[in-house]
């Protein structure tokens, strides 16, 4: 049961990115799928060589939040549609992380060496040898400290109430942005791009401002669960966006027509019910023939399936 | 305040869908005046309004504003522009008093939490459509009156020298036709604002128009102003009347 909660509230982090950059903004923004790894990646990097976690995170969320910027500068310099912006940064972000994680994936390092060292001159072997996260037993002889991240997927409640309270924490903050008057116009700016310019305002400044704020949220999401479940793999991230918008949608089910806090409760309460649909459904889906990794076609399927519903109530969807 | 000088405007130049939109134009509006540009479709009044705004540029001849050239960035720092859709001036997802929150001051916004101007909403009572009972109600619940209101209010609560309306009548209902006229006529001689105005309606042209120009086929055909109207008010409906439902027709 923690764990579930524990990663739905990992996942409502995306998620939030997501809505900001679908809903909150109008710019439809795939570049999550990318930006989660790219966070998750250069978090693990960083702890490899000799970074306490929060230091990693806050590089990590920097780096999604430059690929952010990339797409806001595609999609307003060359009117390039954001989706099909976000579609090419995200491709180029996939080759990124591997460059930065020089492997396909990287578990998180057990030992600190106290120092900047690259993977190699720490563990002794590529990263390729080290995929299943074997630690030598070189490392204790040579009086190396352990890597201290305070979230691990124990499922103990230690776990919980610091995902808990970054989570809450995230979303206090996002709140009181929002009700600024700059996170006023950004709201406004999702609606009607024509006002802002009437307000003396470059409306290209929001495009940038929301998409960096979606994908600082979605390599939070990505650092953040690579240290809890231990490696960041460059596959982590297909299908982020499908999935936090399957919970973005479930929010607003959930919350119908009210929007309390802006709607950025949407993604968390939606992050929550999503995994716990999905871990009924990996429990007693298989009595009926599903694999987990249906999972991910029947996520395709119910996004798919509520637009469909809402347009055929002529209801408003943005997506 | 505003000088248009020999200005041509060509859209598409150079291509087999080259087509002129404003030949040879010259307008001068002063501070404070009513200006009310009539004509009928293609006559080049939108274009004319899209050179004051920067959206197009002129092939020939310069288009100032407050003495300096108009640049589509800038222009909004001292202008507003109130367009025919009610839904373009307003945020339809934020509160009536948020929207006035932000139409206060142009510019960029920091990271603090504004406050309502009580002159927004008493210039909001003074349109009498209710729209101070509204204040906490999202704007895309208002009705397309009550948001072209909530729009000019926005417009002008930033104290603007020039406030452009692009037919921002036309999609409204009679009653809601008097009332914003009667809101645009007051901000014109209340606050002192100079107003360039669009309209296909000829009763409106004459009624308010400190000066009505005459548009047809990209040329300004005449511009007269209050003292003439008087004077040769018969012959001014035949001129305008005569002039738009010709090109009409």
């Amino acid at each position: 049961m923690i764990p579930i909660i524990e990663q739905g509230l990992l996942l409502s982090l995306a998620a939030m990115g997501v809505y900001i950059s679908f809903r909150l903004i109008d710019l439809p923004d795939l570049t999550p799928d990318g930006s989660y790894v790219l966070g998750g990646a250069v978090a693990v990097v960083l702890l490899h060589s000799g970074h306490g976690w929060v230091f990693s995170t806050v590089i990590a969320v920097l780096a999604a939040g430059a690929a952010g910027a990339v797409v806001a500068f595609i999609t307003t310099r060359f009117k390039i549609n954001s989706l099909l912006a976000s579609i090419m940064v995200m491709t180029g972000l996939y080759s990124l992380s591997i460059r930065v994680m020089n492997a396909p994936n990287l578990p998180v390092p057990k030992f600190d060496t106290g120092k900047i060292m690259n993977y190699e001159q720490i563990v002794g072997k590529t990263p390729l040898d080290d995929l299943l996260g074997d630690v030598p037993a070189s490392f204790e002889a040579s009086g190396l400290k352990a890597v201290k991240i305070p979230f691990t997927n124990l499922g103990d409640g230690h776990d919980l109430l610091i995902i808990s309270a970054i989570v809450l924490a995230s979303i206090v903050i996002l709140s009181l942005f929002l009700k600024t008057e700059f996170g006023t116009m950004l709201r406004g700016y999702g609606r009607n791009r024509f006002a802002v310019k009437v307000l003396g305002v470059n409306p290209d400044l929001f495009a940038y401002v929301g998409l960096i704020m979606g994908n600082v949220f979605a390599g939070f999401s990505g650092a953040l669960f690579s240290m809890y479940s231990g490696f960041a793999d460059v596959n982590m991230g297909i299908g982020t966006v499908v999935v936090c918008l399957a919970a973005v949608i479930l929010g607003e089910i959930v919350f119908g027509s009210r929007q309390p806090i802006y709607g950025a409760i949407f993604p968390i309460v939606g992050a929550l019910l999503y995994q716990f649909l999905l871990t009924f459904a990996m429990k007693y889906g298989y009595r009926i023939g599903f694999k987990p990794s249906d999972m991910k076609l029947l996520t395709a399927l119910f996004v798919v399936a509520v637009i469909a519903a809402r347009r055929f109530k002529k209801s408003e969807v943005t997506v | 305040m505003i000088q248009i000088e020999n200005v041509t405007v060509i859209y598409n130049k150079g291509t087999l869908d080259e087509k002129v939109a404003l030949r040879n134009v010259s307008l001068r509006v002063d501070e404070g005046e009513f200006v009310v540009i009539v004509g009928s479709n293609g006559a080049g009044k939108s274009t004319l309004l899209k050179l004051l705004v920067g959206d197009v540029k002129p092939a020939e001849g310069s288009c100032k504003i407050f003495g300096i050239p108009v640049i589509s960035e800038k222009i909004f720092k001292n202008a507003s522009i109130v367009c025919q859709d009610p839904n373009q001036g307003v945020f339809p997802n934020l509160t009536v008093e948020e929207n006035l929150i932000l139409a206060r001051r142009k510019g960029i916004r920091g990271l603090g939490f504004g406050k309502i101007d009580p002159k927004s909403v008493e210039l909001l009572k003074s349109t009498e459509m209710g729209l101070e009972e509204t204040l906490k109600r999202k704007a895309a619940k208002l009705s397309g009156g009550q948001k072209q209101a909530l729009a000019i209010v926005m417009a002008v609560s930033s104290n603007p020298k020039l406030l452009l309306l692009d037919e921002h009548t036309a999609a409204l209902d009679p009653k809601s036709t008097e009332k914003i006229m009667e809101l645009t006529q007051r901000i014109n001689k209340e606050l002192g604002t100079t107003i360039v105005m669009i309209t296909h309606d000829m009763t409106i042209a004459e009624q308010f128009g400190s000066s009505v120009i005459v548009m047809e086929d990209g040329r300004i055909c005449t511009k007269i102003d209050k003292s003439q109207q008087k004077v040769m008010a018969s012959q001014l409906k035949a001129m305008i009347r005569s002039t738009v439902f010709t090109t009409t027709t």
